[in-house]
């Protein structure tokens, strides 16, 4: 849509304009513009900046100004009273771009308090990490939309004379990259309008259903959803961007992830408070697509705290309920880990509403960890949580966080815990089979078979005890901080039958002695070739009604 | 949107002309068809207008400006890469049975229930051979039904016929254009088929994306 020659999916990046409002907050109790153009042409590479006065009224002139510098995505830096999502998308279809191509940043947060110096760094904090976003997004395929008619739509004929017709973006899977229904369907399960269905072999959407909360996006072990404009490479951008800011000792701020309902609605600080020019806000189509991992993970990176703000209970997706348990598990991991004032940490906030307080107030002096580099930041569950329990209790700066114990069962847990029952387990492999996340594995060498268990990688589906034959698994939705740490262990080892005529395997031995248990009425000679002869070697004939003798190619 | 045009072509006749286009442009491009087309390509412009603020319009755009360009020059270079693509063991062929089903087990299964939606409507081959699941045929079908779609707009009965459209286009065309669409973009070593065949995947995805939203829309 709008993409040029070679700029579809995994090609070149796109050319970005940083294009800022020179009214965005602009004097001496607001923001810098000079200032900010001067950091984002420093550090926000492959992005031309201008600074255009009264863009926020004139949004027409942004095509111009970007195909001027032969961009293709524009970040507009606005005052909050800039134009609507649904105007920018009108303008950029009209000049050929993509739909979701004008990226609109609300640059109101961090222009409201704190010295003019540190709010235009903010300011172009958050413009350089939207830009970043910007060259590395996908572009939108029709398959990706839903159209929606204005509402004074009359009749079909006249469709043609209606306003700006908008495009609503529609959870999509890819088809390539989804390990099936049958091995996980945790999309199906998480979709708060049930606008994914069950279908094989892989789900498929309802795009009349679907109101693009990015809950299945995130929740897909094997990241192949996508969502227009709210990826989970946007977002891991965004935060790479933000979190390898290099902040001035002192002023590191904390992280808001804010629902896109709810930003109209951001706490205003208190006469006097200073604290929430400390705060950068990521705004997110819902709070239900912000799983623990997220807030863990920038947590783990030197985010001193994060706070959500939703949109309580106009909701439309209606997961309120399924972002506080996803807190509560957090504070309780935290505490777990031995982290003090976890509440100061991690802050659910409730939108405005008279007389409330902001929740926004003040910063912990310290972060739990220490900035140390953003290579390999993924908001893929369940290793997001994962990776962040481990730099939590293992990376750089520890010392401050000491794993006390594990936090209760949670529905909320990104992360399982398996039970294995040793002496039951016939090495059949087929958990692991199933298993979406390679969180089983299952290896056979010729002589011995093995299966292995990571727990970093459960993320509870419990397909693997739907399927065992033996019934010898169990899994709980709760974090074992010690199994998380512990990586790959051996759960079973076991030798492995050999053909006595050509040497290859037959079955693990304990599946031969399985079989031979469950056959007692059964000749003995016949149970032996079972587990001495393999598949080939065997020849297959009957010598009447219901007699049939297995017999080796040897002879009988 | 835009203002209508003068003579009040409806949203069905402006898709009904596209599909036709669309489907012209699969067929084998003779010199005359595509001399025909760089002619017709300004006033397709013209009249496709008001269809300028919809999502696929880029990709249509970018197929006008090719077919502008079209030079009595161009026509061999265009009809070699038709056949390297389309004909015989072409590397892309366009048929439904091709990208649908058990690789060459359903062919005929398919060619026999798209054959079966055309009868239902009262249309069969105009040319005996031709196999029915062949993308310019496919696309004529949804040429024709808008065609139908309009005549009917003036006795209020037209919804049956965007109901005949959404189905086939989920049924039938959109079961495989994205996948033959993907070969085309691998195999063609020229731009015009993959403009082509981009501008035809992106009509049709926005078509059923637009029939679903004007469903519960009166006449």
């Amino acid at each position: 849509m709008g993409a040029a020659e070679g700029q579809r999916g995994d090609g070149p990046p796109w050319g970005v304009l940083v294009a800022l409002c020179g009214g965005a907050h602009a004097g001496p109790e607001g923001l810098d513009p000079g200032e900010v153009r001067s950091i984002l042409e420093e550090r926000a590479s492959g992005a031309s900046v201008t600074i255009e006065s009264d863009l926020c009224l004139r949004p027409g002139i942004l095509p111009d100004l970007a195909a001027d510098r032969g961009a293709a995505r524009v970040v507009l830096g606005s005052c909050g009273g800039g134009p609507a999502t649904v105007e920018l998308q009108a303008w950029a279809r009209r000049a050929g771009l993509d739909p979701f191509a004008i990226d609109a940043i609300d640059l109101g947060l961090v222009a409201a308090t704190g010295s003019v110096a540190g709010r235009s760094q903010r300011a172009a904090a958050l413009l350089a990490a939207a830009a970043a976003a910007a060259r590395a997004s996908r572009g939108t395929d029709a398959a990706q939309l839903r159209m929606r008619l204005p509402r004074e739509a009359v009749s079909r004929r006249a469709l043609l004379t209606l306003g700006p017709v908008t495009y609503q973006p529609v959870a999509s899977i890819d088809a390539v990259g989804c390990v099936g229904t049958e091995r996980c369907g945790l999309c199906v399960s998480i979709c708060p309008k049930a606008a994914i269905r069950a279908s094989t072999p892989h789900p498929s959407v309802a795009s009349e259903a679907c109101v693009a909360c990015g809950a299945c996006v995130s929740v897909c072990p094997a990241g192949a959803i996508g969502l227009p404009g709210a990826g989970l490479d946007r977002f891991e951008v965004l935060m790479a961007t933000l979190l390898s800011w290099p902040w001035a000792d002192g002023a590191r701020p904390g992280l808001l992830f804010a629902c896109r309902g709810a930003t109209t609605s951001l706490p205003e600080p208190r006469e006097g408070e200073a604290s929430q020019a400390h705060w950068l806000p990521i705004v997110v189509p819902c709070l239900s697509m912000v799983t623990p991992g997220w807030a863990l993970q920038a947590l783990a990176r030197g985010v001193p705290a994060v706070a959500l703000l939703g949109c309580g209970d106009r909701c439309e997706a209606g997961t309120e309920e399924l972002t506080r348990e996803r807190v509560t598990y957090c504070l309780d991991l935290l505490a777990s880990l031995g982290v003090l004032e976890p509440a100061r940490r991690l802050r659910l906030l409730a939108p405005r509403t008279t007389g409330s307080t902001s929740g926004l107030d003040g910063l912990p002096g310290e972060a739990l960890a220490e900035r140390s580099g953003l290579g390999g930041l993924s908001l893929l569950e369940p290793a997001a949580t994962a990776g962040a329990l481990r730099r939590l209790a293992e990376g750089p700066g520890r010392g401050r966080v000491v794993a006390a114990g594990s936090p209760a069962p949670s529905p909320a847990s990104p992360l399982g815990v398996l039970t294995f029952e040793d002496g039951g387990c016939t090495l059949c492999g087929t958990c692991a089979d199933v298993c979406p996340t390679s969180a089983l594995t299952f290896r056979q060498d010729g002589k011995t078979a093995s299966l292995a268990y990571e727990g970093s990688r459960c993320l509870s589906c419990r397909h693997c005890t739907e399927v065992c034959p033996e019934h010898v698994l169990a899994v709980e939705a709760r974090t074992d901080i010690a199994a998380v740490l512990a990586g790959r262990t051996e759960l079973k080892r076991g030798a492995v039958a050999a053909c006595r005529r050509c040497g290859r395997p037959v079955a693990p031995a304990a599946m031969v002695e399985r079989v031979r248990r469950s056959l007692p009425d059964e000749p003995p000679e016949l149970l032996d070739l079972l587990g001495e002869v393999c598949l080939d070697c065997r020849g297959l004939w009957g010598t009447g009604p219901g007699t049939m003798h297995i017999v080796s190619r040897e002879g009988p | 949107m835009t203002d209508p045009p003068a003579d009040g072509t409806s949203p069905a006749e402006l898709r009904r002309i596209v599909y036709r286009v669309l489907a012209t442009l699969f067929l084998y491009p003779t010199r005359d068809r595509l001399a025909t087309l760089a002619t017709a390509a300004p006033e397709l412009r013209r009249c496709s207008e008001p269809l300028r603020d919809l999502v696929f319009f880029p990709s249509w755009s970018t197929l006008l400006t090719t077919l502008e360009a079209i030079s009595e020059a161009d026509a061999p270079g265009i009809q070699g890469e038709y056949t390297g693509l389309f004909v015989a063991s072409g590397s892309c062929p366009p048929y439904e049975s091709a990208h649908s089903g058990r690789p060459g087990l359903d062919t005929g299964l398919i060619a026999a229930q798209v054959q079966a939606v055309y009868g239902s409507l009262g249309m069969t081959m105009a040319a005996p051979g031709e196999p029915p699941d062949h993308l310019p045929v496919e696309l004529e079908f949804m040429s024709f039904l808008c065609a139908e779609e309009t005549r009917s707009e003036e006795t209020g009965e037209a919804g049956g016929w965007i109901d005949h459209e959404r189905a086939f286009l989920s049924g039938q065309l959109l079961r495989w254009l994205p996948r033959f669409t993907a070969l085309l973009r691998r195999e063609a070593h020229g731009s015009f088929y993959r403009r082509v065949a981009e501008a035809a995947l992106e009509f049709a995805q926005h078509d059923r994306m637009l029939l679903d939203a004007m469903a519960g829309v009166s006449p």
